[in-house]
């Protein structure tokens, strides 16, 4: 087990390697860079910029910008933000606990909704129940992410007002309202963006986890059990929920990436002050550094999501660990 | 097989009804210049016809500058389409040459490949679109497809060079090449037909894979370009104007949840159809 999870964490070192390398030589290739082509820095003399250019050692060969970025990176240095005039890190620091917040709430709340229907539908295939929640969850499945946050902004936030639109707090009020209050004021403005994230996650692991189910059904061991006399409701959740399992585990690998994936659209459209938002705003602003920086550590999540899948999936089928 | 394909998937009803919602929507597509009753780019009446609720003259309303939302949603089924067939086109070859060197290829080589491939795969596509987002600041249509069809080719080497892998030391494959077939023409006039299945399920899914990401990246303004009207524009334009003007981001939305649906459940059809495994639970 230790060798197998120092050859996984190898190997994910490697692909944050290249995601790196890519990102970096393509936003290096790009024409132009942040101090030109700003309209309203067009007042700027050329000295000033090139002042600026040398500062921030753009005007060195690409090799050498990329080995003094790495050896920061290596040191935990992200640079400095050429848009927020911050350290990229403080940025980061900011953003991260925000998106893991979303993150880890809609995960959770996914894989109960998700499974919880899977297991429905499973129980009752081929029924009516099993024919609308199947039908459900491929809608929500074929959704574009950021549409359906809109639709819920829409509905929940606009016409029924019952939900904050935007933000993760209320700006104007926060920092009068007692613990108690500041708590709910965040939870209030959590619930959309989590919802919208839940609802088309779990349509992705419903659909995963009623075919687990409905593999294991075919199985031996179902037979045994019925010839055993035992009752159906036991026979599916007991025998086939529990073997259904290992392979829902894999989908943890699956879900992280669409979910991070998810995030970015998401949280600009409800303004959630996270990683998504960061990063789709410092694209806008040609801000390299904070870009760089959120694609190694949006990377780094699935990496250490698909490794934290893998473990999951090892301590729950004894066959792997040996294998492993 | 193919026969025997079609008569399974023939008596699949979602597959079925799958199929007549991608024809209507082909054919509105392409029918589009006919069906439209308005030009999708002309501004109508700048003052008076603004943000026009749906009514019968516009069914689906009218948008921020006055135009008929049902005539971009038409027109733009032609772009979103086009764009989802010919990225998949691009991710199918670059993926099939990718798997079949690599299936071929030693053992040395091969593993490389496909350490690249696993690399690519686990990166959400939407973190490789952000670093060519930042880079470029106005994509063309054929970019945008190279783009899309480049980032979406890793799936598909997979399932290629497994096949190629389990085909090249079979009977008919040596025989093939006992008889003088090169790698090439082995490849395409014998491994070809069996990869041909796996392929097809996973270009209708990737499809509407496609057509979703051509959204989200119109949402970050790095989609098509305006004024040429796709599903995902539409629905960016409508954006500001979410509260006083619903119909605009909506019905677009509709149209693509259509069109994917339909691909999902054709793509679910056809690998049930394709399975010869086709047991299921009693």
């Amino acid at each position: 087990m230790g060798r197998y999870l120092a050859r996984r964490v190898r190997d994910g070192l490697v692909v944050v390697f290249i995601v790196t390398t890519v990102t970096f030589v393509l936003i290096h290739a790009a024409p132009g860079d942040p101090f030109s082509g700003q309209s309203d820095s067009s007042r700027l003399s050329p000295a000033v910029r090139a002042q600026w250019r040398h500062e921030f050692a753009l005007d060195r060969p690409l090799p050498v910008q990329y080995a003094r970025y790495l050896w920061n990176v290596a040191r935990g240095d992200f640079g400095i933000s050429f848009a927020r005039n911050e350290p990229v890190a403080t940025a980061l620091a900011r953003a991260l606990p925000n998106t893991l917040l979303l993150m880890a709430t809609a995960l959770t709340l996914s894989f109960a909704a998700g499974m919880g229907i899977g297991v429905v539908q499973a129980v009752r295939h081929g029924r009516f129940t099993d024919r609308l929640l199947r039908a459900g969850s491929l809608a929500f499945y074929s959704m574009p992410d950021f549409w359906l946050a809109l639709m819920m902004m829409l509905l929940f936030a606009d016409r029924l007002r019952l939900l904050p639109a935007t933000g993760a707090v209320d700006v104007a009020t926060h920092a009068l309202l007692s613990p108690a209050g500041r708590l709910a004021d965040r939870l209030l403005h959590l619930v959309l963006p989590a919802l919208t994230l839940t609802l088309l996650s779990a349509a992705g692991i419903a659909r995963y986890q009623r075919s687990a189910m409905l593999d294991a059904a075919t199985e031996e061991f179902v037979r045994t059990a019925r010839a055993k006399g035992l009752t159906e409701r036991r026979i599916w959740l007991r025998h086939i929920l529990r073997n259904a399992l290992v392979p829902v585990i894999s989908v943890f690998g699956l879900a992280f990436p669409a979910l991070l994936g998810g995030t970015v659209l998401i949280e600009r459209v409800f303004a959630w002050p996270g990683m998504g938002r960061l990063t789709v705003e410092a694209i806008g602003a040609r801000d390299y550094p904070v870009v760089l920086a959120s694609v190694i550590v949006g990377s780094a999540m699935v990496v250490v999501g698909n490794l934290l899948a893998d473990v999951l999936h090892a301590a729950a089928d004894p066959r792997l660990r040996r294998t492993a | 097989m193919w026969r025997v394909t079609w008569a399974r998937l023939r008596s699949d009803r979602p597959s079925m009804v799958a199929l007549g919602v991608l024809a209507v929507i082909a054919a509105a597509a392409l029918l589009a210049p006919a069906l439209a009753a308005y030009d999708p780019n002309a501004t109508i009446d700048f003052v008076a016809m603004r943000n026009q609720a749906p009514t019968v003259a516009h069914p689906f309303g009218t948008d921020v500058f006055s135009r008929d939302v049902l005539s971009r949603v038409l027109y733009g089924a032609r772009v979103s389409l086009s764009v989802g067939v010919l990225a998949m086109t691009v991710a199918i070859t670059a993926g099939t040459a990718w798997g079949a060197c690599a299936g071929f290829a030693g053992p040395r080589l091969d593993n490389l490949m496909m350490r690249v491939v696993d690399a690519f795969l686990s990166i959400p596509r939407i973190l490789l679109a952000i670093a060519v987002l930042a880079a470029v600041e106005r994509i063309v249509p054929v970019g945008l497809v190279l783009f899309i069809g480049l980032t979406g080719w890793f799936g598909v080497s997979r399932i290629v060079r497994a096949e190629v892998l389990a085909a090249r030391d079979k009977e008919y494959a040596v025989s093939a090449r006992a008889l003088g077939a090169g790698r090439l023409r082995l490849f395409l006039h014998h491994l070809l037909p069996n990869v041909a299945a796996p392929i097809l399920v996973a270009a209708t899914l990737g499809v509407g894979n496609v057509i979703v990401l051509e959204a989200g990246l119109s949402y970050l303004g790095r989609g098509i370009q305006p004024p040429a009207a796709s599903w995902g524009n539409i629905i960016f334009d409508g954006v500001d104007q979410l509260t006083t003007a619903w119909w605009v981001p909506v019905f677009p939305g509709l149209a693509i949840i259509a069109t994917v649906m339909a691909l999902n459940a054709l793509g679910d059809g056809l690998r049930d159809a394709l399975d010869p495994r086709q047991l299921r639970a009693p």
